[in-house]
């Protein structure tokens, strides 16, 4: 086999192993989540540019795991993130207080109950 | 810290970053903005994603990129001292504190980054002297107590404000000075560190600590910036930043002096008293610091801005082959 | 357990040459890549190249303070108060770290050959060695991951990433294996099984283990090392002067607490 042959099916197998059609590596944001200790949710640390995964997770552990303050790190590119922040959707303004403990103050009515069943509590007793 | 706005009395005219008020007025009064208005001077915290008025997104961004700017060169006169620490663990230290240093650079220019400006763009208005960077970065260090008192007092002073931008109304912003005031706290617990141990040391090593001090309280004082009224920063207006520069100052003063002077320091300003009658909890009275020597210094005419900037241009140069072949461009926006 | 107490008076000098060439090797190492620092292509890669340099001073710090305890001398003296041809770093290390490829390629090479070595002393008869190499190798993993995909980055890259590489590898290629060339006294060590593998044999099982990724990035195996006696003597001028540079804060006042 020719070297320029050999260099040829390495150019290509190198790209296919990197599945990118166009050749120039490019940089983009890349959110990396973190949390501290065992039990804690992940929590939003920030982002590194990187040209690809594998880049991206050294630089989160440098960035956010240097200091071995971070027992697990999620790397995401940015662009594969989908969020959702339309308040007509989150928001939304008619009452839907029934969907929330807040919905149910029941003072006046136990109130009410008790006195009739006679089992008013003294002051100080639990409700 | 100097910030942009802070710099504008000393800067000349066409150097100035003010918008001028016809920006600002015809702004005012649109329903959209009377809102953001409303909820940033009421607390409330803007996100990158978030609409903000033009006048607003540059000047966070002009904040922040200046800031970036002086991690940035910051690392300059600081990383020359690796090679030079006199033992392993100050040498493990240093090359700590420096990388923290440009881990905060990178925190500051992601933030930047996501307001729109590349990374590129900005090297570039950094390096023509477009965008500037503090003061206190454009000075020589001449020996090792230079390396204390930079790691002690200049990140105290940058802490100063930077504790005050925990509450920034800029999301990414205040989160990111939260991050960076937890590692700063150990900078400059090590910049003391070295400090105590000259004076502690002979007396040579004290006299090396004293004259590098001489040296640096211009500039600390200066670093702040000049007095400005409340009512005419927009910063303060936006609530990107808290506190005025003489604000800052002061609280620098209240707790750097004492324990300067508990070490036997002098203090190279005859003028520096604490006057406890004056204002709500007694001010420091100072000589005035040389605004000129800033103006100078900030438009790159200092001791050393042509050497780093230059420094940086040749670095740059050199690692460019490694952003264009393996690295590469950021993907547009 | 400290000490030489547990290691037989005849190998006292030959171990302590040991640990002396060892730590040497991570000194030069560290501070010459901490070089980086703030100067790195990227901001990010910046932070990550400070970090394996730093990781390197740690392991020397550590091999100063196990050699410093165990011939009574205070580490920072042993690391900073000897005259440059007193270092025992491999030739390799002498190369100045250069351009982004060649401090790639020197990490690349040392990193592979200081892991054989670091993995076999897992297994010292020495326990204090084998604690500290056992710290030592789960650190390199990572040094190892990185620089291996910055090797293969820059060997697949068909311009001059590639043409910068090729040139640090014929300039380091040639003292690549002075990192295992064989210690002073080192058959004595082996056969005490403080070192349990001799030189020779790690030299052999790095050229193995790096064949793979050789033939992958289409980069010509190591020569044998020319000059062996001297694979760790007669340092280069830049060495010198870098020696002189580091030295020169504590030379001030080698007494003084800094």
């Amino acid at each position: 086999m020719t070297k320029a042959m050999t260099k040829a099916m390495t150019k290509a197998m190198t790209k296919a192993m990197t599945n990118d059609e166009s050749a120039p590596p490019r940089l983009e944001p890349w959110e990396v989540f973190r949390r501290e200790k065992d039990g804690e949710p992940m929590r939003h640390g920030g982002s590194v540019m990187a040209p690809d995964a594998e880049l991206a997770v050294h630089y989160a552990r440098e960035l956010y795991g240097r200091r071995q303050e971070s027992d697990r790190l999620w790397i995401v590119r940015r662009a594969d993130i989908v969020e959702l922040a339309d308040p007509d959707l989150l928001q939304p303004p008619l009452d839907r207080s029934f969907k929330k403990p807040g919905g149910y103050v029941m003072r006046d009515k136990l109130a009410e109950a008790r006195e009739r069943a006679g089992t008013t509590k003294p002051r100080g007793g639990s409700r | 810290m100097t910030d942009p706005l802070a710099l504008d009395p000393v800067l000349p005219e066409r150097e100035r970053t003010t918008p001028r008020s016809a920006e600002v007025t015809t702004a005012a009064g649109d329903a959209r903005y009377d809102r953001f208005v409303a909820h940033v001077q009421a607390g409330g915290i803007v996100e990158a994603t978030d609409w903000m008025p033009d006048e607003y997104r540059q000047g966070v961004l002009r904040f922040v990129e200046m800031h970036a700017n002086s991690e940035l060169m910051g690392v300059l006169p600081e990383r020359e001292w690796i090679m030079r620490a006199p033992t392993l663990r100050r040498k493990l230290a240093l090359t700590a504190k420096v990388q923290d240093e440009v881990g905060h650079a990178q925190l500051l220019y992601r933030v930047a980054e996501d307001l729109g400006k590349s990374r590129e763009a900005m090297m570039e208005d950094l390096l023509a002297g477009r965008t500037k960077f503090h003061n206190v970065f454009h000075y020589p260090t001449r020996t090792w107590a230079d390396v204390g008192i930079i790691a002690w007092l200049v990140d105290a002073a940058a802490i100063v404000a930077q504790q005050a931008l925990r509450d920034s109304s800029y999301g990414p912003y205040a989160r990111t000075m939260r991050k960076i005031c937890w590692e700063e706290s150990v900078h400059i617990m090590h910049g003391r560190d070295v400090v105590v141990t000259l004076m502690n040391g002979t007396a040579e090593q004290r006299a090396m600590v004293q004259e590098a001090l001489d040296r640096w309280w211009g500039p600390l004082m200066q670093m702040h910036g000049p007095r400005t009224p409340r009512e005419k920063d927009r910063d303060l207006f936006w609530r990107i930043k808290a506190k005025t520069s003489e604000e800052l100052r002061q609280e620098f003063l209240s707790i750097y002096v004492p324990r300067l002077l508990e070490l036997g320091l002098t203090i190279p300003d005859r003028e520096l008293r604490h006057d406890a009658a004056a204002g709500e909890s007694g001010e420091w009275r100072y000589q005035e610091p040389d605004w000129d020597e800033l103006r100078r210094v900030v438009t790159n005419h200092g001791p050393r801005s042509a050497e780093r900037i230059a420094f940086r241009q040749a670095a740059w140069d050199d690692s460019a082959w490694v952003r264009t072949t393996i690295l590469g461009a950021p993907i547009a926006a | 357990m400290s000490g030489f107490d547990d290691i037989a008076p005849a190998l006292r000098e030959p171990l302590a040459g040991y640990l002396l060439a060892l730590a040497d090797d991570e000194f030069v190492l560290g501070f010459s890549d901490s070089e980086w620092t703030g100067i790195a292509p990227m901001l990010e890669e910046d932070v990550a190249m400070s970090s394996l340099a730093q990781d390197e001073l740690g392991h020397a710090a550590a091999l100063y303070a196990l050699l410093g305890e165990s011939i009574g001398r205070d580490p920072d003296a042993i690391a900073y108060d000897r005259p440059a041809e007193d270092f025992r770093h491999a030739r390799l290390l002498d190369h100045p770290r250069g351009d982004w490829a060649a401090t790639i390629a020197r990490r690349w090479l040392y990193d592979t050959a200081d892991g054989v070595r670091v993995e076999a002393l897992v297994g010292s008869s020495w326990q204090p060695l084998a604690d500290l190499a056992a710290l030592i190798a789960r650190e390199e993993r990572y040094h190892r991951l990185h620089v291996g995909t910055w090797i293969e980055r820059l060997a697949a890259d068909d311009g001059e990433a590639r043409r910068r590489l090729d040139t640090a590898w014929e300039r380091l290629g040639p003292d690549a294996a002075t990192v295992l060339a064989p210690l002073p006294g080192e058959e004595a060590l082996v056969a005490a099984g403080v070192v349990p593998v001799a030189s020779a044999e790690l030299e052999r099982g790095w050229r193995a283990s790096i064949a793979p990724t050789l033939s992958r990035c289409r980069l010509p195996a190591p020569p044998p090392v020319r000059e062996p006696g001297s694979a760790r003597q007669r340092h280069s001028t830049e060495f010198r002067d870098l020696h002189a540079e580091f030295t020169s804060v504590r030379r001030l006042d080698p007494a003084a607490a800094w």
